[in-house]
């Protein structure tokens, strides 16, 4: 069939197509949505960030009441280092999404952008998330151990045990995030990469 | 930026381009209901893209642009699948002036074998097609995909061969 006859038959055929929309209806619709979308947004950043910075006096407590070795105070920078890294990536790194009125390429470029960041970021969780906390944690079941170490062998399997528990919990919340990469992220990426390769000049074909 | 009251406009540009964002929904989508998701989806990124609105692109372009958007990034989510009393928007096909029904039927078939054309062409090839059947120039394509003049043209040629191949009943490869 001849493509201007398909041009023809749909531009026809749109025409005949009445859409009813109950704008009322739907601008109270989108403005719900668009609260909550904010809402979404701010309890995400509470979550994250907030849950870290409330641990810091939680903490500090905690160490006071219980008249803890000075490593237990170790935590707080490692608290604060972790709180304050994703709030200075939220800032470098907005995460609102990109902005849809942008042409189709420049969006697919800002949303590549995007996922490589958050793959980068998942991808080095253990960094920057998960070993200030171990290596604070560590060096308190270290001092702990020595403080206790007139308890022998019942002191090493305590310490032991602590320092196995830490490990499969950050482990698991490693593999999690690792997970998210290989289920939601990467594919996310390579369809974008389709997308934007899809976009690049092409030659016209030579007959 | 805008000097009309956004809510009055966008009330405004739903009754011009409404369609619009149907077809694109269609087209990527392959329910009713995936396809309602979708339309809602678009249109609440057009209220939140509205106050940027800067007027360098014509409305339809601009529709366009966030439709298309939407779509290629649109993933069904199950959860957004909820049963409304009462619909927000309702499509409806009016009999054709002119054509007697056995013309109009075969007419709506030859619709309905595009949108399965293009929903079997690559996303980018999908976004062109809808956007050459929709009567949009060279420059508002180019400006829509944000590609040159001439790319849109080179691509436009070889997706219209597939897809008159595909309405010809001829397999695509991937």
């Amino acid at each position: 069939m001849d493509p201007d006859n398909l041009k023809q038959a749909w531009q026809s055929q749109a025409s005949q197509t009445r859409l009813t929309i109950d704008a009322e209806l739907l601008v109270t619709e989108l403005r719900r949505n668009q609260q909550q979308f904010f809402a979404t947004i701010f309890w995400r950043d509470v979550r994250e960030i907030g849950v870290c910075l409330l641990m810091v006096p939680l903490w500090i407590y905690r160490g006071m009441s219980q008249s803890t070795p000075w490593t237990w105070y170790l935590t707080v920078p490692a608290m604060l280092w972790v709180a304050g890294y994703m709030l200075v990536d939220r800032i470098r790194y907005t995460r609102q999404p990109p902005e849809p009125s942008e042409s189709l390429r420049q969006h697919v470029e800002s949303s590549l952008a995007q996922v490589e960041h958050q793959i980068w970021l998942l991808r080095n969780v253990h960094r920057w998330y998960l070993l200030p906390p171990s290596l604070s944690l560590l060096a308190f079941l270290s001092q702990l151990a020595w403080l206790l170490r007139s308890g022998g062998w019942w002191t090493v399997f305590a310490v032991i045990d602590a320092i196995v528990l830490l490990a499969l919990c950050f482990a698991a919340i490693y593999r999690l995030n690792q997970y998210a990469v290989r289920t939601v992220l990467e594919p996310r990426h390579q369809e974008l990469e389709t997308l934007l390769m899809s976009l690049k000049d092409e030659m016209p074909e030579i007959h | 930026m805008l000097e009309e009251n956004p809510e009055s406009l966008f009330k405004n540009w739903l009754t011009e381009h409404g369609g619009a964002v149907l077809k694109v929904a269609r087209a990527y989508t392959l329910t009713t209901v995936d396809c309602q998701d979708l339309v809602q989806e678009i249109l609440l990124q057009v209220w939140r893209s509205l106050p940027q609105f800067q007027g360098r692109a014509s409305p339809s372009t601009w529709f366009y642009r966030v439709a298309l958007n939407t779509a290629l990034g649109w993933q069904r989510k199950e959860r957004r699948r909820q049963v409304r009393q009462q619909p927000i928007l309702e499509v409806e096909d009016l009999p054709v002036a002119g054509l007697n029904s056995a013309q109009q039927v075969a007419q709506r078939e030859v619709v309905e074998r595009l949108y399965l054309a293009i929903r079997q062409l690559p996303k980018t090839d999908a976004a062109l097609v809808l956007l050459y059947l929709d009567g949009l120039s060279y420059r508002q394509m180019a400006e829509v995909l944000g590609i040159s003049e001439s790319n849109v043209g080179v691509k436009l040629n070889r997706a219209k061969k597939v897809l008159g191949g595909l309405m010809n009943g001829e397999p695509h490869g991937p």
